[in-house]
């Protein structure tokens, strides 16, 4: 299969009115304000998020949508993980998929939100409850849930019980869900393998801001009369940093090319980027806190943001060993 | 991002394919001396009758002067249907014959490509110098001005393939009061030139296939320089480029091929536990799926890499990026498939291949054509923005 990986003008054009738009609207400080908890800042800029045509933008015209597919999808995920924007605009553009004629209208228009449901132990469909966390679902309408073979949509009527997150910007609770009554159930892989490329994009995106950030903060930062990343230590930790974005990036946007062209659901493209994004995001988060050092450390700094954001969503109904499983499910031709 | 395998190229691929069932040598290609080389040479010969040598060089050269795109397919179906490296002919396939085509004059290029395309000669690289390995810019070997000739005092070494081969693409200082990277010029030698000695040089895996090269006033004339007098340092860096393009892309495959190789070996052979399969073993399985998925992301990458090389001439140090993940990937698994094996992992000729002696070769990867250490040093400093450090 040959393809390119780099975005055509319509990519970049999509990229780049996103990127501006969450960057004013989501700038990472906002983080540090508990008003912007549990996708606060989100939910008062949801319908400047539609207006973008975000949550139709995978949809076809005569859905109602404006007539992209999943790589344009991922190309926005990207974005969203660089500002660590609310897994529920991400649960959203993925539950359009799913929804009824109505209720994708409604999703299209802002009206509606869903959130992530995060099984603990591989949803069976046949049971009738399903112990989950739900993320940022404070105010949201549906709950995203997911196996490989069945994607499904559920009303949300009670969040359940908070608990606190270890990223503590995202709001978590614990709810069985009652599984008898979805409100649509859509089965295939090929919706579960759609939520699993919009996940690796948005760590991907993680992966990329963090790498951006160490670079940026070594290139400054003076000890022993010189920038830190004038040293060969600092220097490979990035070149590595820079080595995990390419790997995750590509193999993500890889992926989203495969997806568009195979019949045949096959996770294995899919699961190699979530496994390389979640470790690139997780490893790529870790070091930018090591290389800014003891400010790093602190709760001041915007470094610890993104490295418990990408040990949440990293694992969303995955794992290691959960993508480890898949790819080796699948042989690749 | 997009799918651009049309289906002109997908008619390609199938025409490749059918060739290469029919053409792939059957012999085991030999690992060393004159007949690895006459294989090699015999292997080319056999692609330039096809039609399928040079596939993206220019017609008037000999080529086929198809786009990019086709040569990928045919490095694809290449490996996919288990063809030999092209060895001896790497160098002058994939390093001598795309400079010449950029930065050769017309006499050059008129002598030199066709020769390559039809398998009648070989080359080798003479860049490193034994106190220039990763510092190629600090290289003292000579070359004095003496009428229309230059005249070279010094040596070279790690000379891949260098027994044998007919030319060199011979890296050399002509100006020595200029800057490091300055004065220094791209040259074709002649390897069968009086005041050249060949010594071979062993390698850690017990296998010869490299040299050191020396030059005792060896006389080449200036019509063999590529690129102009003092500019070999630019000519040079564009053929560490092409090395880092689509020259890696058989390499990659070959690793990915390797892989599975190991998860069938995994299937056959007995758990460590001794209870049931290989495969069957959680950390086995996980290192297994962990290496896939590494190995898929290195073919991402250097897709990724080659879709930036189709809109810019000259390759930028992203490829780097894809030579460290290749390097370190390569000698992980190898390592991987030695312990896998159990005892068997001990003998370097068995039933299941000559894993030993691969493992220890693709040290090679991580230490040649610019060490991991380098490749970093180059991705922070060109790639990232990151200051300078002392004289690199």
């Amino acid at each position: 299969m040959i393809v390119d990986l780099l975005p055509t003008d319509e990519q970049t054009a999509i990229r780049d009115s996103v990127a501006a738009m969450v960057a004013r609207v989501f700038p990472v400080a906002r983080l540090h304000e508990a008003t912007s908890f549990g996708a606060g800042a989100e939910i008062a800029a949801w319908q400047e998020l539609a207006g973008l045509g975000l949550f139709g933008l995978g949809l076809s015209e005569e859905e109602g949508g404006v007539g992209y597919g999943i790589a344009e999808e991922v190309t926005v995920a990207r974005e969203l993980g660089r500002f660590l924007v609310s897994p529920s605009v991400l649960a959203t553009m993925l539950a359009v998929h799913a929804a009824s004629a109505d209720l994708r209208a409604a999703f299209c228009a802002g009206e509606k939100r869903a959130a992530f449901a995060n099984p603990f132990r591989p949803v069976d469909f046949a049971t009738d409850s399903a112990d989950v966390q739900l993320l940022d679902a404070r105010g949201a309408d549906v709950a995203v849930l997911w196996n490989d073979y069945q994607l499904a949509l559920y009303v949300i009527s009670d969040c359940g019980k908070a608990v606190e997150a270890i990223d503590e910007t995202i709001s978590l609770n614990r709810v069985s869900l009652n599984l008898g009554s979805p409100l649509r159930a859509v089965p295939g892989a090929a919706l579960p393998r759609r939520a699993g490329l919009l996940l690796a994009a948005y760590l991907t995106g993680i992966a990329e801001a963090t790498l951006a950030m160490a670079v940026d903060y070594a290139k400054i930062r003076i000890q022993f009369g010189q920038p830190i990343g004038a040293f060969q230590a600092i220097k490979h930790y990035c070149a590595e940093m820079a080595r995990r974005s390419e790997a995750a990036l590509s193999q993500t946007f890889y992926a989203a090319i495969e997806a568009t062209v195979r019949e045949d659901e096959d996770f294995f493209e899919m699961a190699c980027a979530r496994l390389l994004a979640g470790d690139a995001a997780v490893e790529n988060a870790r070091f930018n806190v090591q290389i800014h050092g003891g400010m790093g450390f602190t709760y001041e700094a915007d470094a610890h943001l993104f490295l418990k954001r990408a040990l949440l969503v990293s694992a969303i109904n995955s794992g290691v060993r959960q993508e480890q499983m898949r790819i080796m499910a699948e042989k690749p031709e | 991002m997009r799918l651009i395998e049309t289906e002109e190229l997908s008619n390609f691929r199938a025409e490749v394919r059918a060739w290469l069932e029919q053409n792939v040598p059957r012999d085991t290609r030999p690992r060393e001396g004159p007949e690895m080389r006459a294989f090699d040479m015999a292997w080319q010969q056999t692609q330039y009758k096809g039609g399928w040598a040079g596939i993206s060089w220019p017609v008037e050269y000999g080529g086929r002067g198809l786009p990019l795109t086709h040569q990928l397919v045919w490095h694809e179906e290449y490996s996919r249907a288990g063809a030999p490296s092209s060895g001896n002919m790497f160098i002058a396939l994939s390093h001598a014959g795309p400079t010449l085509i950029v930065q050769g004059t017309p006499a050059q290029r008129e002598f030199h490509l066709v020769r390559i395309l039809r398998g009648e000669v070989t080359w080798c690289q003479g860049f490193s110098e034994p106190g220039a390995g990763s510092d190629l810019g600090s290289l003292k070997t000579r070359a004095v001005l003496d009428g229309d000739h230059l005249v070279i005092n010094g040596s070279k070494i790690w000379t891949t393939y260098g027994p044998g081969a007919d030319f060199q693409e011979l890296l050399v200082r002509t100006d020595p009061d200029a800057q490091k990277h300055r004065g220094l010029t791209w040259l074709i030698a002649d390897m069968k030139a009086p005041g050249i000695e060949i010594r071979p040089i062993r390698a850690m895996s017990g296998i010869t296939h490299f040299a050191q090269v020396f030059y005792d006033n060896v006389r080449i004339p200036l019509t063999n320089i590529v690129g102009g007098l003092n500019n070999g340092w630019k000519v040079a860096m564009t053929t560490l480029g092409f090395e880092r393009g689509t020259a890696s892309i058989a390499h990659q495959i070959e690793l990915s091929r390797t892989v599975e190789t190991l998860l069938q070996i995994a299937r056959e052979i007995d758990a460590p536990s001794g209870r049931g399969r290989a495969i069957d073993d959680d950390a086995i399985a996980a290192e297994l799926a962990t290496v896939r998925a590494e190995v898929a992301a290195l073919r991402s990458m250097t897709a990724l890499t080659i879709s930036r090389n189709m809109r810019e001439a000259v390759p930028g140090p992203e490829g780097n990026l894809v030579a460290l993940q290749f390097g370190e990937l390569i000698r992980r698994v190898h390592l991987f498939a030695i312990r896998l094996l159990g005892p068997r992992g001990l003998e370097r000729h068995n039933e299941y291949g000559e894993w030993p002696i691969e493992y220890l070769e693709c040290f090679k990867w991580a230490i040649g054509g610019g060490t991991t250490e380098i490749r970093r040093n180059v991705v922070a400093e060109r790639l990232l923005g990151l200051p300078k450090g002392p004289q690199a």
